[in-house]
């Protein structure tokens, strides 16, 4: 069931109420994706998604991760920090978790959370939209489907928060 | 955060960036594509969101660019210098988006 709320306050904080137990959930998705990212394996499907190529060719895309270095896994590093820090820095009321996210904070606490949505998506096996869309919640991943709906779900309602379009008005745009 | 100017100049396609300070008519072998890829994961509402703050597009181009990505697999959205173009696609990579660049056809 969701049941979380959100606000935006004057200087764009966004304030996330959500009960504890959704709370105690959210902070332990950082394991997951900091364990990947701790010595990515590059034939895991997960960081082959999490790390695409940037060129087709394989001489320019060597030359461009050289120069690229560890950036971007310490990028997705970083986002995890950000989003822990919010959760640490929650306060409890009325048997609710409150999530404070700066308006700087905002961008690594979405990056975090559509890290793990790819993460999760990658492995569930999802293969295009249709999929997505019919992922089976009773099923053995049951868990990790109900968290991949969720964790979109909630992406859509901060973007909303902060003022843009949900999917569906934008598809609807066309 | 935003990343670059908005628009200055349009050739071609006049709703995606391109490099203000290449001459794209004398010299289109300077110029590199950045696509971005359809992915069956991504939110429509995230990658719109992305293509305005990385760009700087309007809500319409980004949202037409974004449709363009999911109806037809994949969409330029920007034609810039190499540097630059490599720029862009480690900023969607970092947003989690599957973007590549490729030199625009002479």
């Amino acid at each position: 069931l969701i049941v979380f709320e959100i606000a935006r306050e004057k200087d764009g904080t966004l304030v996330l109420k959500m009960p504890e137990m959704q709370a105690k959930v959210m902070r332990q998705l950082v394991e997951w994706l900091r364990e990947l990212l701790a010595r990515p394996d590059f034939t895991n499907s997960v960081i082959q998604r999490l790390f695409p190529a940037a060129y087709r060719d394989g001489k320019q895309e060597a030359e461009y991760r050289a120069l690229l270095g560890d950036d971007l896994r310490r990028r997705k590093l970083e986002c995890i920090d950000h989003y822990e820090k919010t959760f640490r820095e929650s306060r409890r009321r009325r048997g609710r978790v409150e999530v404070r996210i700066a308006a700087e904070a905002f961008e690594f606490w979405l990056g975090f959370v559509n890290d793990m949505r790819l993460t999760l998506g990658t492995a569930l096996g999802i293969k295009d939209e249709a999929m997505a869309a019919e992922l089976d919640l009773e099923g053995d991943q049951g868990h990790q489907a109900a968290l991949f709906h969720y964790l979109g779900f909630l992406e859509e309602e901060l973007l909303k928060a902060r003022g843009f379009p949900d999917s569906q008005a934008l598809y609807e745009e066309k | 955060m935003r990343a670059a100017a908005p628009p200055v100049k349009t050739v071609g396609r006049p709703d995606v960036q391109v490099d203000p300070g290449t001459d794209t008519e004398t010299s289109p072998d300077r110029l590199w594509n950045v696509i971005v890829w359809n992915d069956p994961i991504n939110l429509m509402s995230y990658v719109a969101w992305i293509f305005q703050k990385l760009f700087g597009y309007s809500l319409e181009v980004a949202t037409r660019l974004m449709l363009e990505v999911h109806h037809e697999g994949r969409s330029i959205v920007a034609t810039v210098e190499r540097e630059k173009a490599e720029y862009y696609v480690t900023r969607l990579h970092q947003y989690g988006l599957l973007a590549t660049l490729e030199k625009q056809a002479g």
